[in-house]
């Protein structure tokens, strides 16, 4: 355990795969840290474009662990690079993200109370078009509001991939990698919950993360999300009914996100006035969130989000009803590994 | 990293609730930014006081939330009773129990 003036070796761990486009910068913020990193450790999964390259360049300020034949799986890659780190604070970001300057500085702030297990960090959406901006929206509103909650609560949902940060030997006692869920962030949480580890969440450790810039590629991360989410919670569903707090927050989630969902696509059948009465009290809604997004992220195109973001509304529940009867009812157990097309980051 | 559910704006607001509460017991207790998030400890009985508050507040507003979906599913039946909707309903279903009668 850590605490005020001793030292702490933090380390940084990034799995990659055919990551070409944004490996570089990813690398760049992690050497530009306020406080920097002891040590950056990349695990190349098997990539088969110029990754291995852009790696063998940076020298000896990094270290790179090389997977010849790709595992296809982030969580795979994770795990074996998480044999080599010597940390006792370890990082988990992706390929595709950029840290911000004071990332690893507020890390070790936070690790300094001995009580914290896990930090979950603040994700900021790479601006590219309008399906990034809706993403932007949903990050603002999701972690500023539900996260915020979720912290006063105790009981934070999830510790984001691309924004976390474990204390090494409490996770390798507690933690360990089962490859079952799609949503691996998601399951590392919920059995931190099941230890009754402190979860810390800081909106000031922050990351910069691509998000899926077409409508397939939105779609398909959304199945990944939605499918791991309910993986996970029927993995997990003995600890929603021994915790209350956890029971408290699921109900308020997943039903509401159901009865939404079954509400959006039986109105319009049922009476046409009455749906645009539903739309329009939901656009009251996200007008409200979208001026309350705009200030928080200090960006004015969210202002225009509601109108477009209805089209993502009703992706959202198609899959988010479609994951619930694969999974749920009829017990599909699909582990494939979904990868949005890179843009080039700068 | 999984955002969150479709929304409808109910949990929003339960969460601005719990935020506004959280934010003024922080500050009503002074606690220092720093060891906001220490682990409390408590006995028993506030074990159990907190679990019979959660299950309440969690079953109070499940009734709330399914009160609140039958009046919308009701109101739209009541308000598109006479929509071609309802009607192409009508006949789909005169249709399906024509069928019916005729291969019983």
């Amino acid at each position: 355990l850590h605490g005020a003036g001793t030292i702490m070796k933090i380390t940084i761990i990034i799995p990659c795969h055919n990551e070409e486009r944004s490996i570089r910068a990813t690398i760049e913020s992690c050497l530009a840290q306020t406080r920097l990193a002891d040590e950056i450790v990349i695990v190349n999964d098997g990539s088969t474009d110029a990754t291995a390259e852009i790696l063998t360049s940076f020298g000896d300020k990094i270290s790179v662990i090389n997977i010849p034949v790709a595992t296809g799986n982030k969580s795979h890659a994770q795990e074996h690079g998480l044999k080599y780190i010597s940390g006792d604070v370890f990082i988990t970001t992706d390929g595709d993200t950029i840290l911000d300057k004071d990332f690893v500085k507020y890390i070790e702030q936070d690790f300094r109370n001995p009580n914290i297990t896990a930090v979950a960090g603040y994700v900021r959406s790479i601006p590219y078009n309008w399906l990034t901006a809706c993403r932007a929206f949903e990050y603002a509103v999701g972690q500023n509001l539900h996260k915020l909650a979720q912290h006063h609560l105790q009981y934070l949902f999830i510790i984001p991939g691309a924004a976390g940060a474990f204390r090494a030997d409490k996770f390798f006692k507690h933690i360990t990698f089962e490859h079952d869920t799609l949503t691996e962030d998601l399951d590392f949480t919920y059995r931190l919950h099941r230890q009754d580890l402190k979860v810390h969440y800081d909106r000031r450790v922050v990351v910069f993360t691509q998000d899926p810039t077409t409508i397939s590629a939105y779609a398909n991360q959304m199945r990944r999300w939605y499918g791991g989410g309910w993986q996970c919670l029927l993995k997990h569903k003995d600890l929603t009914w021994k915790r209350p707090k956890i029971a408290f927050e699921i109900t308020l989630m997943y039903l509401e996100g159901i009865l939404f969902s079954v509400l959006l696509f039986t109105i319009p059948f049922l009476s046409l006035q009455f749906f645009l009465y539903f739309l329009g009290s939901y656009m009251f809604v996200a007008v409200f969130f979208a001026i309350f997004a705009a200030i928080a992220e200090r960006r004015k195109d969210l202002l225009l989000i509601p109108i477009p973001y209805l089209l993502l509304v009703v992706i959202n529940s198609y899959v988010f009803l479609e994951q619930m009867i694969k999974v749920v009812f009829l017990r599909d157990k699909k582990l494939h590994w979904f990868k949005p097309q890179r843009i080039l980051i700068k | 990293m999984f955002v969150m559910t479709p929304f409808s704006g109910l949990s929003l607001l339960v969460h601005l609730g719990i935020i506004s509460l959280g934010s003024i017991h922080d500050r009503v207790t002074r606690v220092p930014p720093a060891l906001r998030y220490r682990s409390r400890r408590v006995n028993k009985t506030q074990r159990r006081l907190s679990a019979v508050i959660s299950f309440l507040i969690t079953f109070v507003l499940t009734l709330m939330m399914i009160a609140l979906f039958t009046t919308a599913i009701t109101a739209s039946y009541e308000a598109g009773k006479d929509e071609w909707q309802r009607q192409k309903f009508g006949i789909l279903i005169n249709e399906v129990q024509a069928g019916f009668t005729r291969l019983f």
